[in-house]
């Protein structure tokens, strides 16, 4: 990997911790650099949404979006699997991870590129006037308890 | 991620308002019902001739077969419950039902009152 492309990752890495309100002192402490060199990443990252955002061309725009989010994501999840997963750094790149995911999900959204789905689906309004719902209820009740039974004998 | 969740106590309580509207069919129903809603399993099988399962003191009760019953077993044998049990049947399921509990000493009517309200030992 080229310098200018270690230097554009890490500014991404820097502005995606910033954006979860760590303190410039916590993101040089988290990605080992000086904290003025973490600054130049900051400002380094900006400059490169910057560049995103006056594309003239919107799907390029969202295209590059997309890549930059997916490249954050992949590279937290690689430094996760190589961190201690006890540590506190491990949880902030899962995190991290999360958050470009989640973000990646709000960006296809509100691109139109994948239908806006529910986060939690609580099922109600069973149908049970029908004698093969009541069963089916009953069953997974049953087996839900027979679980818990079983758990809490363990 | 998307989650598909089936809250049981969103399942229990509409099973709940569901017969409360319907009732049960039977017995075998009202069974089924309190062993997924209270996790009480309730034995059914006749094991002497002479002595009838603690099952058939529900359902008859319920039913409304007998009017009165009386309840006789071993010590720790289950009557304060399924009497609460049954209290609890008919305070949920039958219309304008009042409950007054007659105990044989202030410990089992407290006992009974535990059960009522879900706070009994198990």
């Amino acid at each position: 990997m080229g310098k200018v492309d270690e230097a554009n990752e890490k500014a991404m890495l820097a502005m995606s911790l910033r954006r979860q309100n760590m303190t410039v002192a916590q993101i040089a402490l988290y990605l080992d650099v000086t904290e003025r060199y973490a600054y130049s990443l900051l400002a380094r990252a900006r400059k490169l949404w910057g560049l995103l955002a006056d594309s003239s061309d919107s799907k390029t725009r969202i295209g590059e979006n997309l890549s930059a989010l997916e490249e954050m994501e992949r590279l937290a999840l690689e430094k996760f699997a190589k961190a201690n997963p006890n540590s506190n750094v491990a949880v902030a790149y899962l995190n991290a991870a999360r958050d470009a995911r989640k973000e990646i999900k709000r960006l296809q959204q509100e691109a139109g590129l994948i239908t806006k789905v529910a986060e939690e689906i609580n099922v109600t309004g069973l149908p049970l006037e029908k004698p093969e719902a009541r069963a089916a209820a009953y069953i997974f009740l049953k087996t839900l308890n027979e679980l818990n039974e079983k758990n809490d004998e363990s | 991620m998307m989650r598909a969740d089936i809250d049981p106590e969103i399942l229990k309580r509409e099973l709940l308002e569901y017969h409360r509207r319907n009732c049960f069919k039977d017995a075998n129903e009202l069974l089924e019902f309190i062993e997924a809603y209270w996790k009480l399993r309730i034995p059914r099988a006749r094991v002497c001739p002479e002595h009838p399962p603690p099952a058939e003191y529900i359902v008859d009760s319920f039913f409304e077969e007998v009017q009165d019953s009386v309840c006789w077993a071993n010590r720790g044998g289950g009557k304060t419950l399924l009497g609460a049990l049954a209290t609890w049947l008919d305070t949920v399921f039958k219309k304008d039902c009042a409950t007054k509990i007659l105990g044989g000493s202030l410990e089992q009517s407290k006992k009974m009152y535990q059960h009522l309200t879900g706070g009994g030992d198990d």
